[in-house]
């Protein structure tokens, strides 16, 4: 590790085992000589501590949804497989017809299916006189319920002007349960907010939901910019997919 | 599935096959644990909180590399929640003749279950850090938990390259740092 870097970053390395062994015994001795380094160390591993907390939660939630799978008393009903052979059989008529329709190369809607992935929201559920209705609408929503969660995403989203998270929730919540016209300007609206942390999330959204419309020209745009702004996210699968489309 | 094989899942560190691991896991040893709980005072709430605290404590043992295998994954995660569960009665002061803990475990166990449990403020800066949300939480999550580098980071993550990745992991610590003002109770947790 190079000698001139950020003091943060290498306590940060120090205490992650990203030092070699030589590194780490000096580092350790510096600690043991500097009481305002010892003091920044500690608090940095209160930080980390913090981080696994909120880390255990989210397995805990996995492992609750493991729990409801593996274990019979907690299945809530057993598999009814009429309408899952419906829908399957539908499923491989439409993958017939689309396929005929566009029998080579990517389509939008190919492109759609390829990278959508519905967003992960994460709301504070836990904190001291926190809203209950935040814990309420975050089950919902990992569970897939949308349509329960709707009206709770709905009244929060008016409630709280400023949280995105809610706003690219009810988004994403519009989009599962078919209305793709009332996702689209609430992504839009996130964008021109230009909220620094999921206003790229919001163009992501945006331009996939476009393809899916087939409105590639729309969606053109929205995907340009994150492959050519330095440090968008999902810059890399931007790129792929305008490299695709042409 | 063979000790081994359920080690190599969760070691790989990828989402699919760790829950995969997982899964298998909780099929194996879940009801052992439940069985040992509800015979002693529990429920089945009570039952479902000590496994899936257990199994995280492994989860975390297994990937930090300090899970030894002196014992079957089953003995030890069974160790584990058993002690999670007597740690309980002895914290409601419900029950004074708990029986002996078997020593040797205990050793090992110890630490596994003490890092489960957390102070308050920690607590509340852990609720911040499930407030960030989005992306902002999975790579820090991912830098701080899971201890990836930057490189892989930027890999699940879309991200042109590590710098990238670096400077997303400092915006949302500063994000963080910004909510955190508010109480002064997590001025602790920043320098």
């Amino acid at each position: 590790m190079k000698d001139n870097i950020d003091p943060i970053d290498k306590i940060d390395a120090y205490l992650l085992g990203h030092l070699d062994e030589n590194e780490t015994a000096n580092f350790k001795q510096e600690i043991r000589m500097d009481k305002s380094l010892a003091e920044k160390v500690a608090k940095r591993e209160r930080l980390i501590a913090a981080m696994a907390v909120s880390a255990r939660r989210e397995m805990k939630d996995q492992l609750k949804e493991i729990h409801k799978n593996v274990i019979p008393e907690a299945k809530q009903r057993s598999i009814n497989w009429r309408p899952l052979l419906v829908a399957a059989s539908v499923a491989i008529i439409g993958l017939m017809i689309w396929r005929f329709a566009f029998p080579d190369g990517a389509s939008a809607q190919q492109l759609f299916a390829e990278n959508y992935k519905s967003y992960d929201m994460s709301l504070a559920v836990r904190a001291d006189g926190a809203d209950p209705r935040l814990a309420e609408v975050s089950q919902l929503y990992r569970k897939g319920d949308y349509q329960q969660a709707m009206p709770f995403l709905q009244t929060l989203a008016s409630e709280q002007a400023e949280n995105a998270e809610l706003k690219l929730g009810l988004a994403m919540a519009y989009y599962e349960t078919g209305a793709v016209d009332q996702a689209l300007p609430i992504l839009n609206q996130i964008i021109a907010d230009k909220d620094p942390f999921l206003s790229d999330e919001a163009s992501w959204y945006a331009a996939l939901f476009l393809l899916k419309q087939d409105r590639v020209n729309d969606a053109r745009p929205l995907l340009k910019d994150l492959a050519e702004r330095p440090g968008a996210d999902h810059q890399l699968a931007a790129k792929g997919i305008l490299s695709q489309l042409q | 599935m063979t000790d081994k094989e359920l080690l190599e899942l969760i070691k790989s560190g990828t989402p699919d096959l760790v829950n995969q691991g997982l899964t298998e896991l909780y099929k194996l040893n879940y009801q052992s644990v439940a069985n040992y709980v509800l015979k002693n005072s529990g429920n089945k709430e009570d039952a479902q909180d000590v496994f899936q605290d257990g199994l995280i404590a492994l989860y975390e043992q297994v990937r930090k590399g300090t899970f030894m295998e002196r014992s079957t994954i089953k003995t030890y995660l069974f160790a584990i929640c058993r002690n999670i569960w007597l740690k309980k009665l002895r914290k409601e002061a419900k029950h004074h003749d708990l029986g002996e803990l078997d020593q040797t475990i205990m050793d090992d166990t110890a630490l596994a279950v003490d890092q489960i449990i957390c102070d308050e403020a920690t607590s509340k800066m852990a609720d911040l850090i499930d407030q960030l949300g989005g992306t902002c939480k999975k790579t820090l999550l991912l830098y701080y938990y899971e201890k990836k580098r930057m490189r892989e980071i930027a890999e699940l993550n879309g991200y042109a390259n590590e710098q990238v990745a670096k400077n997303k992991k400092n915006k949302c610590l500063q994000k963080l740092r910004e909510m955190a003002k508010k109480f002064p109770e997590l001025n602790p947790f920043f320098s």
